[in-house]
Parts: structure tokens; C-alpha cells; sequence
């Protein structure tokens, strides 16, 4: 029983995440200023282990100082950007753009790769 | 061409060769290597293993690209304006004037720069195109699984790189995006002759 509740109370902290970034996070969003929105509401950028595995578009964000890059898939120019909170729980930005200047926010989810 | 180990060794390139001296020459003797054309030479031969092959032509199919595709480009349309015929360079942003996803892997303008760039390769021949995939692979850490035809780390690993690839069985691909189910995945790669481990 303990741990149903247990499991039921992180499924409930994991689903309020993702409710929590539906109020500050929307699609289409410029990604600098979503961002800074991420931040703001207790986010910490989680940097990537292995850049060495970064190529392409994911290089070049991580070069401007996105060091949060997970990958971009060139086939949709659609990259993931994770970030976590102080309990730990995950936020992944998906972000469409193959410029800096037009990465515009396109999804999210509360699921770290 | 030298061949792979089954452990997926990098292969073995001859890179240069000097005459040996006199025993009393002591003077030390340079040989200039092209690391470049070490790589592409190395990228040469894992093209030339069956599973590496077998795995490109299923990514192909996964992403329904061509070596003429630019992003828009569609199988089969005639007349299709989205399609190129300069392989001298990568053919830049398709139809939305931005999305610069082209040929048979779909590798986008800032991938070949960066990945052809290390093999010294600045067309966008078919050949370049499998060559640019097969040096992903590389740096993906993908290469070894896909030699060994172990399909579920190979897919974990390029999933990354391509939104059409499911992460491996039972699970969809990373970007929230249409994706090929893995048991079509594994159709695609062994109806083009590759051997699942």
C-alpha cells in the first residue's frame, strides 16, 4: 500500500510538472524568451554528459552557451533541450529552428532522455 | 579493403610510408599524414560491411528520402520542384525556405559542413551523402552495434539524429513525431540483406 502511494504521489509530482510548463511555456514561442521563462520558475539548465556525441545544429547551440542541448534531429530540425528542478523531476523542451535567431519552442514533455 | 573484426575495431588504414635508413641515422624522419583522408578512408570501409549497408538503406526507407530530395520533396510526384540535381554542394532550405533536411538521410546543411568537413568532402554526392551517415554513426557510438547488427543499441543511439527511428523495441521515437514501429524497422534492414544479432 505504501508504496501505490508512493508511486501515486510521483506520478502526481511528475504531472503537475508538465502542468506547471502548459503556463508559462507555448508553441511557437521565441526560445530565448521561453528560456529565461524556464528559469524563472526554478528550472536549472541539465548539461549534457557527452558532447563529444554533438554534431551540427546541437553543436552550434551548445557553442552559444546552451550547454542543456540533448540532440537535434536533422530530419525535422527538431532539437530537445532538458532541464530539472529541485525535487528532480524532468523538463524537456523541443525546439524547432535550424538558425539561433529562429529556434522557436514547438512541444515539452516531463520525460528526460 | 581491409576488412572489420567481428569486435568492430576501427578498421586498419594504410596512412603513409618511408624507407628505413642505416642503422647510424639517427635523425628522426616525419611522415605527413591527412587525417581527413584517414577518416574517409576508414568510413569507406564500414560502408562496404553488409549490416552498415542494410542499416542505411532502412534508414532511407524510414525516412521516405532520396538522394535528389530537398525538404518537400515528395516519393513518386513528378515534376516534383523540390528536388535537385547539383550534387556539387549541400542544395540549402526546401520548401518553408528553412528546413534544410535533404537527400537520401535527410542530413541538414549545418550536419554536412560539420560532418563532411572531417572527411575533407564539400559535394553532396550520393556517395558523400552515405559517407556523412555512416561518419553519424561514428560519432553517435553507433557504429560498433550496427557492424554487430545489435539493432536496439544501434537505434537507442541514432534515434537521436533521426525522429523516424523508434528508440528501440516497443519504444517510439524521441521527438514526439511519426516514427517507423521497430519490427518495420527490423523488415526494412533484413529484406536489404542485414543479420540481426
Amino acid at each position: 500500500m505504501k508504496l501505490i502511494m508512493i508511486l501515486l504521489m510521483m506520478a502526481s509530482l511528475s504531472a503537475k510538472a508538465a502542468d506547471q510548463a502548459d503556463t508559462f511555456l507555448r508553441k511557437g514561442q521565441p526560445f530565448k524568451s521561453a528560456r529565461k521563462a524556464v528559469i524563472a520558475h526554478g528550472w536549472k539548465p541539465l548539461k549534457n554528459t557527452d558532447p563529444s556525441k554533438l554534431m551540427g545544429v546541437d553543436k552550434i547551440l551548445y557553442r552559444a552557451g546552451y550547454r542543456e542541448v540533448y540532440s537535434c534531429a536533422m530530419d525535422v530540425g527538431v532539437c530537445i533541450l532538458q532541464y530539472k528542478d529541485e525535487n528532480g523531476q524532468c523538463l524537456s523542451v523541443f525546439v524547432k529552428g535550424e538558425e539561433l535567431k529562429d529556434i522557436v519552442v514547438s512541444d515539452w514533455s516531463n520525460q528526460c532522455q | 579493403m581491409p576488412e572489420l573484426s567481428e569486435n568492430s575495431s576501427t578498421p586498419l588504414i594504410k596512412v603513409g610510408q618511408r624507407n628505413t635508413t642505416e642503422s647510424t641515422d639517427n635523425i628522426p624522419k616525419k611522415i605527413k599524414i591527412n587525417k581527413n583522408a584517414i577518416r574517409k578512408a576508414q568510413n569507406e570501409t564500414y560502408l562496404a560491411n553488409p549490416n552498415v549497408a542494410a542499416f542505411l538503406k532502412a534508414i532511407a526507407q524510414a525516412e521516405g528520402g532520396g538522394y535528389d530530395f530537398m525538404y518537400g520533396a515528395i516519393k513518386g510526384k513528378k515534376n516534383d520542384k523540390w528536388r535537385f540535381n547539383d550534387y556539387s554542394r549541400h542544395p540549402g532550405p526546401g520548401y518553408d525556405g528553412k528546413t534544410s533536411a535533404a537527400g537520401m538521410y535527410q542530413i541538414n546543411l549545418a550536419t554536412w559542413k560539420d560532418m563532411g568537413g572531417r572527411m575533407g568532402l564539400t559535394d553532396f554526392s550520393p556517395h558523400t551523402q552515405d559517407l556523412i551517415a555512416v561518419e553519424i554513426f561514428r560519432v553517435e557510438k553507433a557504429i560498433g552495434s550496427i557492424v554487430d547488427g545489435d539493432l536496439e543499441t544501434a537505434l537507442s543511439r541514432c534515434s537521436g539524429r533521426w525522429a523516424a527511428l523508434p528508440q528501440g523495441k516497443g519504444k517510439p521515437g524521441r521527438y514526439k513525431q511519426p516514427y517507423a514501429k521497430y519490427e518495420d524497422f527490423v523488415g526494412y534492414y533484413t529484406s536489404n540483406g542485414g543479420k540481426v544479432k
